[in-house]
């Protein structure tokens, strides 16, 4: 691969998390629906029967122009796709080709610890299409409305991605940011998030032919086919042939891809505007009072993760959990210190992870933070923080649950030593050992000093004490 | 009956209704009667709807017997063009693809004229998809103009003028696209408004030209079709392009631009002094110098979105199919290459051709920008001018297929596309006789923009002075 960089662009079909669909009433949700259940007169395109747009998809999409650092059109305009295929009920697709409502941004993906700027041309509304199905054997095909107006937003790279690693990355950073924002369920077994694949090599400055990968819907299969499909480009320029452009499939099992369209049978989709949707002007201040209920974006939450130096794993974990993110975000605000906010996220990459989805959902910044304070103030052990944590994610507060229990740590030292001169006494054996040279024991007396004050003597002052009274 | 119920206006029949004089079954029965007596000469209608509105008249004839009130079109009898949804009654939009199609819903003009009362008791005619001027490219029949039955009664929402010259109905709902509402009106001797763009919802109504297209009344008077466009008009959440006019009108002198073509109806225009209406200024329409390009730039951006708009014609969902397919390309070339007409297949050709790739600049494009120019033009006349006057037609209605050549035909539309072009509301009202054949002609008043009161008020004057709209004679029944 040395002589030859491969250029990849990359669309990203993304479906909104609408409660109805693009341009109609109709539920956006037919997941467990009979075919054709979940249609009307619209999205079966009756005669007569105008689009309207969907304001929610609107506002979703203007999330995202925020999320990718981009631009959110003025005036936004929709445009028909025309082609004929039964599972296009109109025959064309309502899109947007002149006017995108997002345009000019950027996503940034860590690649080998430093950052790289994907540029992303625009990102568009789209409606989606019906779903067909061939029966085996059978002389007819099947189709099912229940998708078609479906909303969905293709986001449209630039071709600023240099190897399949970087595609995963990039395809892995946009499905944070549009999950972490809400504005899609990122169900990929159910076509959440698709995405085709352009891919070209060259050995000059001038870019090679490109393939088009179509309709993948892993982050592992986008990167296995693009290496297998860079290897067959280069191959064939090795060879001294031409790469033809044209859409190519991925076929999972043989680990191949393969044609399926050439440039020649490509459609004329005959685009123009959509003369039964008026232009949409989207003032600056909408624009500001949907953006201004954003949390926190993924990009941010990476960088303040990279800061306090989480591995790479760790920061995609917490990403690619919006919700824990966002326990993350209250919880730093409130810590403050680096120290203290790396012992929050431990807690959050660890033990809450081992947690179901139902009993940790309660978790909240606020209660973390007291814990992670309450250990290092030395409130408590961190093993009576571990015991409890999982009530804390139930919803408790740390500082209630030890109330209740009595499990403030024991660190006086007059107490303790009284604890500790008791044992000593009793265990005359132990004592012999220690002094004739065994270090080993000392555990022996630091658990018996926990065991005796229930785990709530704090443990270093323990050792340091079991130390001082057994020299004597 | 007492009465004599013949060309009844809305308030007359209103009136009669009210003072118990007739009732509405009374109404909707000599209507139908009517229709069936004299429809296998004109053939406007296509499909009638007697249970239907017996069963609105009678629930409107006990609200009266009880003595309530009841509003102005309640009871009243009307017709719409087969481009309309009406649950329940066949939509064919005078196409054979769409052969006994009934819709589950009904267009939201019809649903509010059933709110106000008004009773549906037919669907008539016109060209198939309005692509027309004639009514000779229904897929079912031509229509005869009840004027003179060898000759066309218009379009394409010709089934609706003659209704109403006919006296099948008292007023009839059509679409407007280039003029599909005025010269039929025109050369039937009736009243045809074609509203601003997005006065009145297009939703439930078969789109031809989306951003063209304009629904509207053909009524015996300016007063009717007035009050049916008050019904009509407003807001619809359902159509986006719905504008929220704000229809206030003054009654302040109206200056109004006169355009001459050649000498139609320029002595009565002359002749006529019209009461409160001030003729400024007059000039040939080739200084307005639009007509000819308007013309142009319309059969390309109309052929184009009717090239998008009729895909959903496909035979897979509704509407027929073509039991000659093997597989899906056929199914998609035998049916529409059975059950669309030749005129359809012409603009759809035409519109597939402007937008294909490497064409649209050249076509559509250009013709947008010409679209653009046309609306500057025409609003800068209505800066300086209250209305434009302007013949409807440069000519009566013609023969029943004299004009086979498709550019004479569109050739029809002249004096009325490039109205649309500007989205500016035109009423045409029947004005002055032809001396050849003695067949009516019609005048178009536009206006700005949402002035669609003030071009009725003004028709509704010169029609207390002229009094063409009632001229009866001559139609041959």
């Amino acid at each position: 691969m040395s002589k030859y960089k491969p250029t990849i662009g990359i669309e990203i079909h993304t479906q909104l998390a609408t409660k109805s669909k693009m341009f109609c009433g109709c539920n956006n949700d037919s997941r467990g629906s009979k075919p054709n259940s979940n249609i009307c007169p619209v999205c079966m395109a009756l005669p007569g029967t105008l689009p309207v747009i969907n304001k929610g998809a609107v506002e979703m999409a203007i999330k995202m122009a925020k999320g990718f650092n981009a631009k959110v059109a003025n005036v936004t305009s929709f445009d028909r796709k025309n082609y004929f295929y039964p599972d296009s009920p109109k025959g064309y697709q309502i899109t947007q080709m002149y006017e995108p409502i997002i345009q000019d941004g950027f996503v940034e993906i860590l690649i080998d610890k430093e950052f790289k700027k994907i540029g992303i041309h625009h990102a568009h509304i789209e409606e989606d299409a019906g779903k067909l199905t061939h029966p085996d054997g059978a002389d007819y095909s099947l189709v099912d409305y229940n998708r078609a107006g479906t909303p969905l937003v293709e986001i449209v790279s630039e071709p600023d991605i240099n190897s399949p690693e970087e595609a995963k990355r990039y395809l892995q950073e946009i499905y944070n940011i549009v999950t972490a924002l809400g504005v899609c369920n990122g169900d990929m077994e159910h076509g959440n998030f698709k995405f085709d694949l352009n891919v070209s090599v060259s050995d000059s400055e001038e870019l090679g032919t490109r393939t088009e990968l179509k309709n993948l819907n892993s982050f592992r299969n986008a990167e296995r086919a693009l290496k297998y499909e860079i290897q067959r480009q280069i191959d064939l320029l090795e060879s001294g042939e031409k790469v033809k452009q044209e859409t190519r499939g991925w076929n999972d099992a043989k680990s191949k891809t393969f044609s399926q369209r050439s440039k020649e049978e490509a459609n004329d989709y005959r685009y123009f505007p959509e003369p039964d949707i008026p232009p949409l002007n989207l003032s600056n201040d909408f624009i500001s009072e949907i953006q201004k209920e954003i949390d926190v974006l993924p990009s941010t939450i990476r960088k303040e993760l990279l800061e306090i130096g989480l591995s790479v794993d760790d920061q995609d974990l917490l990403i690619s959990q919006p919700k824990t993110a966002k326990i993350f975000q209250d919880a730093r605000e409130i810590l403050k210190k680096e120290k203290l906010i790396k012992k929050a996220v431990n807690w959050l990459v660890g033990d809450f992870q081992a947690l179901g989805l139902d009993d940790r959902k309660d978790l909240t910044g606020k209660n973390l933070a007291e814990l992670v304070k309450l250990i290092d103030d030395e409130e408590i052990s961190s093993k009576i923080g571990k015991e409890i944590f999982a009530e804390v994610c139930g919803g408790e507060a740390p500082s209630k649950i030890i109330d209740d229990r009595g499990l403030v740590q024991v660190s006086d030292d007059t107490e303790l030593e009284k604890i500790i001169t008791e044992i000593i006494k009793n265990n005359p054996k132990p004592v012999e050992d220690y002094r004739s040279g065994s270090e080993k024991v000392l555990g022996f007396f630091v658990g018996q000093v926990m065991k005796e004050t229930k785990g709530q003597a704090n443990p270093s002052k323990v050792n340091e004490l079991v130390v001082k009274l057994l020299k004597g | 009956m007492m009465e004599d119920l013949n060309y009844l206006t809305i308030s007359r029949a209103h009136d009669l209704l009210k003072m118990k004089k007739i009732t509405a079954q009374d109404l909707v029965k000599f209507y139908i009667d009517k229709i069936k007596k004299n429809n296998p000469k004109i053939k406007a209608v296509i499909t009638i709807s007697e249970k239907d509105a017996l069963k609105k008249a009678k629930f409107i004839d006990s609200k009266i017997s009880e003595g309530k009130e009841i509003g102005v079109l309640e009871g009243i009898p009307y017709t719409a063009k087969e481009m309309f949804m009406t649950k329940g009654v066949k939509t064919t939009a005078a196409s054979k693809i769409l052969n006994d199609y009934v819709a589950p819903y009904s267009a939201t003009s019809i649903k509010k004229l059933e709110e106000h009362g008004a009773i549906l008791i037919a669907k008539v005619n016109q060209d198939e998809f309005a692509h027309g001027g004639s009514t000779e490219n229904s897929g079912y029949h031509p229509t005869h103009n009840p004027w003179d039955l060898d000759r066309v009664p218009g379009g394409s929402s010709g089934g609706s003028a003659a209704a109403v010259a006919a006296d099948f109905g008292i007023f009839s709902l059509g679409t407007d696209t280039g003029g599909s509402i005025r010269q039929p009106a025109a050369y039937c001797g009736v009243t045809g408004l074609k509203p601003s763009y997005g006065a009145v919802s297009r939703y439930g109504v078969v789109s031809m030209a989306s951003s063209f297209d304009c629904i509207g009344p053909i009524a015996r008077n300016a007063e009717d079709a007035q009050i049916v466009f008050d019904a009509i008009k407003g807001l619809d959440s359902k159509d986006s392009t719905t504008v929220g006019y704000d229809f206030s009108n003054s009654n302040d002198e109206t200056n109004a631009i006169y355009y001459q073509v050649g000498n139609i109806l320029d002595e009565e225009i002359s002749k006529h002094k019209i009461e409160g209406i001030n003729i400024a200024q007059k000039e040939p329409v080739e200084k307005l110098g639009i007509t000819n390009e308007a013309l142009a730039a319309y059969y390309v951006l109309v052929p184009s979105e009717i090239s998008s708009n009729l895909e959903r014609y496909d035979g897979i969902r509704y509407g027929e199919s073509s039991q000659k397919a093997s597989n899906l390309s056929e199914t998609y070339f035998k049916t529409r290459g059975e059950f669309f007409g030749t005129e359809v297949k012409r603009r759809n050709l035409i519109g597939s051709y402007a937008l294909s790739a490497g064409y649209y600049d050249a076509y559509y494009k250009k013709a947008m920008q010409v679209r653009t120019i046309v609306k500057e033009k025409v609003d800068k006349v209505l800066e300086k001018y209250d209305v434009i006057i302007v013949p409807t037609t440069t000519e009566p209605a013609f023969k029943i297929g004299s004009k086979s050549d498709p550019i004479e035909m569109y050739k029809t539309d002249l004096l009325t596309v490039f109205v649309n072009l500007a989205g500016v509301p035109s009423v045409s009202i029947p004005f002055g006789i032809d001396e050849d054949t003695n067949l009516p002609l019609g005048l178009q008043i536009i206006g700005k923009q949402g002035d669609d009161l003030k071009i009725l008020e003004i028709a509704k004057k010169i029609q207390s002075l002229t009094k063409y709209h009632e001229r009866v004679e001559g139609i041959t029944l």
